[in-house]
């Protein structure tokens, strides 16, 4: 057997064995650590959201390349650049809440108990506070209310204050007493939902003793917020 | 010799790199065809240096010698009597005569 012959067998066998080797310190280096089926759930869950996250950014992402493109297509064929942006403008007017808006939704009824006062309990525990309504708000919201607004008056994002005066509860700064009419307009079903499963506030409410009363509604309308939004601190980004 | 350390480093290299995951339950295979492999190479030097190697004897050595202690390592997990003890046994002392006679060459041709 001639020597160069036998140099390759060498070469290939060696290559083979460390081939082996690394795959072995692979194996032995690798460290299997103990994971519960809870941690499992939980990681899984997360994935899960994450990816229903991913896919509505890329849905944002797609609405955004469409808008550009329809940007771009106004402006060289018909130079109305100026419609497409007050259609925006009215889009935003309805997004803030300045405008006055129509549509399906519920109506729920908190009032203060009717039941007469046991006698040591505190009063407290019959009447409504500012923090039950934020609840039922922030309830509804979750479910999907796209315009919210309790006994008329509107309920924004930004600049709502619910705040709890004794009997009374001021919204913005205007004061209401009971009973505290909360309109939101959305998928009917959903809202519903919202404001009668055992899990919700409003249900909560009921148990505890205070007056709730929901309805679902095909037209409702809601008044444009009112007050005045200013902003002092946040500017605008520049990228 | 470099060519056995060239051979062994790539053998490495490629080993880290290639996309393949083996469970643990592989580990007792692979360490006993890591043996027979070793043994293998020491038998093919050793005859290398006694003039007597070929390289068909070396290479179906190398293949039939691994895949031995891999049956033989399967077969005891099967069974539930550890079977490659034989394949170590067999494979250590005989890898540590084949060193025996490299090293009395080596010592020979100083």
């Amino acid at each position: 057997m001639n020597r160069l012959t036998s140099k390759w067998v060498f070469f290939i066998l060696f290559f083979l064995l460390g081939g082996l080797v690394m795959a072995q310190l692979r194996v032995v280096g690798r460290v299997n650590s103990y994971v519960s089926i809870k941690d499992i759930e939980t990681l899984s869950n997360q994935i899960n959201t994450l990816e229903i996250m991913n896919a509505n950014h890329q849905t944002t992402i797609q609405n955004l390349r469409e808008k550009i493109d329809a940007y771009l297509e106004t402006e060289p064929a018909s130079g109305d650049l100026e419609t497409v942006l007050r259609r925006e403008v009215a889009q935003f007017k309805i997004l803030s809440g300045t405008e006055k808006v129509y549509g399906p939704g519920v109506v729920v009824i908190v009032s203060d108990a009717e039941k007469p006062i046991v006698l040591g309990d505190d009063p407290n525990n019959y009447i409504v506070h500012d923090l039950d309504l934020l609840e039922v708000v922030h309830d509804l919201k979750n479910a999907g209310a796209e315009a919210i607004a309790i006994n008329g008056q509107r309920i924004i994002p930004h600049q709502t204050s619910i705040i709890c005066n004794g009997p009374t509860i001021s919204i913005d700064n205007v004061v209401y007493s009971q009973p505290y009419i909360i309109e939101a307009i959305g998928d009917r079903k959903f809202l519903e939902a919202a404001a009668t499963s055992p899990d919700s506030y409003t249900n909560f409410l009921k148990q505890w003793g205070l007056f709730t009363e929901v309805n679902t509604s095909v037209y409702l309308e809601l008044e444009a917020y009112k007050s005045r939004i200013n902003y002092e601190y946040m500017i605008k980004k520049e990228d | 010799m470099s060519i056995a350390i060239f051979g062994i480093l790539l053998g490495l290299l490629v080993g880290y790199y290639i996309p393949l995951n083996l469970s643990g339950a592989t580990s007792i295979y692979l360490s006993v065809a890591i043996l027979a492999a070793v043994d293998s190479l020491l038998g093919g030097i050793r005859a290398n240096f006694e003039g007597r190697f070929d390289s068909l004897v070396f290479v179906s050595g190398f293949f039939f010698n691994s895949l031995m202690a891999f049956i033989l390592a399967y077969l005891g997990d099967q069974l539930g009597v550890p079977l490659y003890y034989t394949a170590l046994f067999v494979f250590g002392t005989r890898l540590f005569n084949n060193l025996g006679y490299i090293r009395r060459y080596l010592i020979k041709r100083l």
